[in-house]
């Protein structure tokens, strides 16, 4: 009788116990809730465009229309690593000098009045691109040119050039792999240097891209299945070449509606371009995130809405008015 | 004729296989020499050049526990009963104990009891304001950088509080004449308030890479910067009207007697690099709501974190890797004056400021319109005080001063004009130190793992020279905390987290341009298949000529067994074949000898 009442003891003691953690788990939520809803403090953006030459204006109004929309929805350029051939907006076959239009009907000049790029031209390159992802770059190199993020950092990773199964050109000169992607990924994860990753592809066999991620909190989106091309959207005679894929076409479409206090979340973003309009079948991989897609708002990654905290009390310091040199 | 023939033929054989035999020896001496110098080399050009690190270390380093020690001494008034004195060191040790549960880091408290000596009882007994006694002890008796001392008062003295922390790394608490409840008391402000237990292991289990671990977000971890050799604080006074308002600054005055004291407390710990600017024109991009009944505008806390965004471009770039600090002030134009910041409720905040984690603070300052017959631009001066006041109490949580929970009970003395308290300090470095050391570990553990994870990257001896360094500064950090030396544990934390970084970050440390199997094998193929066809093939000749032989002398040496047992007529005929052989090697024999028999046969 008496063992079995110290059992009922012990039972409801574990008991206590659990709620008392539980308890404490939900407090801990609940602080952090109001404050910090989606775990960043900061974002970033790396956008690049692998390629250059005129025939390829597309890609380059492709990479703009993305840093218009971040930059808009609140990435300051020092947050945003662009890189771009950038022989578009000045090239001598360019008839309207120092624009570059996602349509034919120049409705939005997506090189806009001050575009930031960092890296540009022949510094466009597969080991460049790992370098600011992983960090590893030279001492020298200024800190425009630096993804200085943390492990509350949100990092958007655009890509659009020409690819195919398993690989992205960089420049007609070299390729980028997506093991070796997914090898860059994987050491931005071990140093803590991002807290959610979405990456988006826009080239021919996008999706086989994100294949090989295999770092925790990354979405992969891509424009194309494996063995489907993506395809350019139009023409503009006056130009005499394609002006902007399909893909990221109907993206900057969707993204010239979403606004910095917008609510519209990822999931609506999956369902951007769909195969009637696109053709080829854009992709989306979200096994390795964490949270809803259909909780996650769009500005967690395309913009930076920051976290402000109202001041309720400050120091107190004494008058000291008598001149003091400065240091 | 009939004899001859044969000989020419058995001659001619034997030239061929004179010639088989250099042929397969050759073969074997181009075989060797591929095997034995053409292997290695190629092997030993091709590799991924590594050098050995200290992976066990690491391992070791990563499942280490870290103790911290801290020195705390419990001084009783004189009248203590010796069976109290006891008793106090008994409860002590318990409240203090860190028990037997198991946590990768803990402390070590080391108490001493005593009773006040004849100076303190002078001290204590002069009735002054608890200030002065502070003060007083703390010349009287200094307690070392990281540890503390907690007075018990008699129940006659000045202290009005349960408890009273002063300025430098003394308690003081009001004797109650119950012992359990006095001990729990001090305990209490040792460790939430001098130590802060919790946050040290928070803080630790955080940086060792359980980031995403939901429990262990700490408000104030996220709030602070991680740690950092430096800082770049920006003073910014945005004025979006000098036509009206010509607002004027002395920030480099303001700078040297309100942020030069704190700066200086901590330049042990960073270095900080300050900054100021006037920017005009800059205004905020939100509309602010007019309040018809006070005749103000005002922000919702919905609308702040849209002001930050639009100035953040024009603040300028930045010109050290340091992460930087920016503070704005910003003047409403003479349309949105006077503008104040509402907070949840629809209040007006006092301080009409925001704070904003990891990047810095905002405040709005109000100044009088111009009157209307004015001549513009007014010219005006800022107050600098409260706006020091504010920025220094953003700048705290940015590198991570503790935030104390309020308790009615217990009175914590403010910092004086350095704004920061001698135990508060100590806590800071003691933070940073944990979280230093398990920063380090945490790359290094990273380190190796992708090392493992991925096998051509390049290790070259710089890299295994940083690792070795910062294992050795983990190792001497953790004494120096076991030890209670906070200041020599920190340098070396700092050197420990310097070394760790600078070996994963090395720019030579990239991965080798990744080639999958197929690739390899497409290079290859052209290289080595021209050259090793006809090695292959002639070695495998050699291989038959060699087996071939084998049998030869089976069957040569069965016959001779055979011959006794099968009668004289086989040896016979074979008589004639031995004498020709008799010049040729054995070896040469055997081929022959079996034609014969076969013949035989």
């Amino acid at each position: 009788m008496a063992a079995h009442s110290t059992r009922n003891w012990a039972g409801l003691a574990f008991l206590g116990f659990l709620f008392v953690s539980v308890a404490a788990v939900s407090n801990v939520e609940d602080q952090v809730g109001g404050f910090f809803k989606s775990g960043h403090t900061n974002n970033w953006a790396v956008l690049v465009c692998t390629s250059r030459f005129w025939f390829n204006y597309r890609h380059i109004a492709n990479t703009l229309s993305v840093y218009r929309s971040v930059k808009r929805l609140g990435i300051p350029d020092s947050q945003i690593i662009l890189m771009l051939a950038d022989d578009m907006a000045c090239n001598p076959r360019n008839p309207r000098p120092a624009t570059v239009f996602n349509n034919a009907n120049q409705h939005i000049n997506v090189y806009g009045d001050d575009v930031e790029v960092d890296y540009r031209g022949y510094e466009v390159t597969v080991e460049n691109f790992i370098r600011v992802l992983t960090g590893r770059l030279p001492p020298s190199t200024p800190r425009s040119k630096r993804l200085l993020t943390d492990d509350r950092s949100n990092v958007l990773v655009y890509m659009t050039g020409h690819g195919g199964e398993g690989f992205l050109k960089f420049q007609d000169a070299e390729e980028i792999s997506n093991v070796e992607l997914a090898d860059a990924f994987q050491q931005m994860w071990q140093k803590n240097r991002y807290h959610e990753l979405l990456f988006m592809i826009d080239t021919c066999q996008a999706v086989s891209m994100y294949h090989k991620f295999y770092s925790p909190n990354v979405i992969g989106i891509g424009s194309a299945q494996v063995g489907e091309d993506s395809l350019s959207h139009h023409v503009d005679p006056s130009i005499g070449v394609y002006i902007i894929d399909r893909y990221t076409y109907y993206l900057l479409e969707f993204l010239e509606t979403v606004r910095p206090d917008s609510k519209k979340t990822l999931a609506d973003l999956f369902r951007v371009c769909p195969k009637r309009v696109c053709v080829s079948t854009p992709g989306v991989r979200t096994d390795l995130f964490t949270r809803d897609p259909g909780s996650v708002l769009i500005t967690d990654f395309f913009g930076s809405v920051r976290n402000v905290e109202i001041t309720t009390e400050t120091v107190t310091l004494q008058r000291n008015d008598t001149p003091q040199t400065c240091r | 004729m009939a004899a001859s023939g044969p000989k020419r033929e058995s001659r001619k054989t034997l030239q061929e296989e004179e010639e088989t035999a250099t042929q397969v020896y050759a073969t074997l001496g181009v075989a060797l020499v591929v095997v034995v110098i053409g292997v290695p080399l190629w092997w030993k050009t091709t590799e991924v050049y590594r050098a050995t690190l200290p992976y066990a270390d690491i391992g070791q380093l990563k499942d280490a526990q870290v103790t911290y020690k801290v020195g705390v001494e419990f001084v009783l008034p004189l009248q203590t009963q010796p069976q109290d004195l006891l008793d106090w060191r008994e409860q002590v040790d318990q409240h203090l104990g860190t028990g037997t549960a198991y946590s990768p880091i803990s402390p070590h408290y080391d108490i001493k009891v005593r009773t006040t000596n004849k100076e303190e009882r002078t001290v204590i007994n002069q009735q002054g304001s608890m200030e002065a006694l502070d003060l007083q002890l703390t010349e009287l008796h200094p307690p070392g950088v990281g540890s503390c001392t907690v007075y018990l008062l008699g129940k006659d003295s000045s202290l009005e509080a349960l408890a009273y922390i002063g300025r430098h790394r003394t308690a003081f608490i009001k004797s109650s004449g119950d012992v359990s409840r006095d001990v729990r008391i001090s305990a209490h402000l040792v460790r939430s308030y001098f130590v802060n237990d919790e946050r040290l292991k928070t803080t630790f289990t955080s940086a060792t890479g359980a980031q995403h671990d939901k429990e262990n977000i700490a408000k104030e971890q996220m709030q602070a910067f991680k740690t950092n050799t430096g800082y770049e604080v920006t003073f910014s006074l945005l004025n979006p009207d000098p036509s009206v308002l010509d607002v004027r600054w002395d920030m480099e005055a303001a700078t040297a007697s309100y942020l030069n004291p704190f700066l200086d407390r901590l330049a042990n710990i960073a270095e900080f690099q300050v900054f100021s600017q006037v920017l005009y024109y800059t205004d905020l991009s939100v509309r602010p709501t007019r309040d018809e009944r006070t005749a103000s505008y005002y922000l919702t806390p919905d609308q702040l974190p849209h002001t930050i965004n639009p100035v953040e471009a024009k603040l300028g770039s930045h010109v050290s890797t340091y992460p930087s600090v920016h503070f704005l002030v910003y003047i409403p134009e003479r349309g949105h004056s006077p503008l104040y910041i509402h907070n949840e409720e629809g209040l007006e905040s006092e301080t009409n400021a925001f704070f904003s984690p990891r990047w810095g603070g905002m405040k709005i300052v109000n100044v009088d319109s111009p009157p209307k017959n004015a001549s513009l631009p007014l010219a005006v001066t800022l107050d600098l005080l409260p706006v020091m006041e504010t920025f220094l109490s953003h700048l705290r949580l940015l590198l991570g001063v503790a935030q104390l929970p309020a308790d009615p009970s217990i009175v914590v003395e403010p910092a004086d004009n350095a704004a920061i308290t001698d135990w508060e300090y100590d806590h800071l470095l003691r933070v940073r130190t944990v979280e230093n050391v398990a920063t380090a570990t945490a790359t290094l553990a990273s380190l190796s793992q992708l090392l493992g994870e991925i096998g051509n990257i390049v290790i070259n001896d710089d890299i295994a020279r940083q690792v070795y360094l910062a294992v050795d500064a983990i190792r001497e950090a953790q004494h120096h905390l076991g030890a209670g030396e906070l200041t020599a544990a920190f340098q070396a934390s700092k050197a420990a987290i310097l070394s760790s970084e600078k070996a994963f970050f090395d720019p030579s440390l990239l991965e080798l341009l990744y080639f999958p199997e197929d690739q390899k094998f497409a290079i290859y193929i052209p290289l080595f298949l021209p050259m090793s066809v006809p090695v292959l093939m002639s070695v495998f000749q050699a291989y038959r000529w060699y087996k071939k032989q084998q049998n030869q002398t089976k069957e040569e040496g069965k016959p001779t067994k055979k011959e006794g047992k099968e009668g004289m007529k086989e040896s016979k005929k074979d008589e004639t074949g031995q004498e020709d052989d008799n010049s040729s090697a054995e070896k040469k024999k055997s081929p022959k000898g079996k034609k014969q028999s076969r013949k035989e046969r």
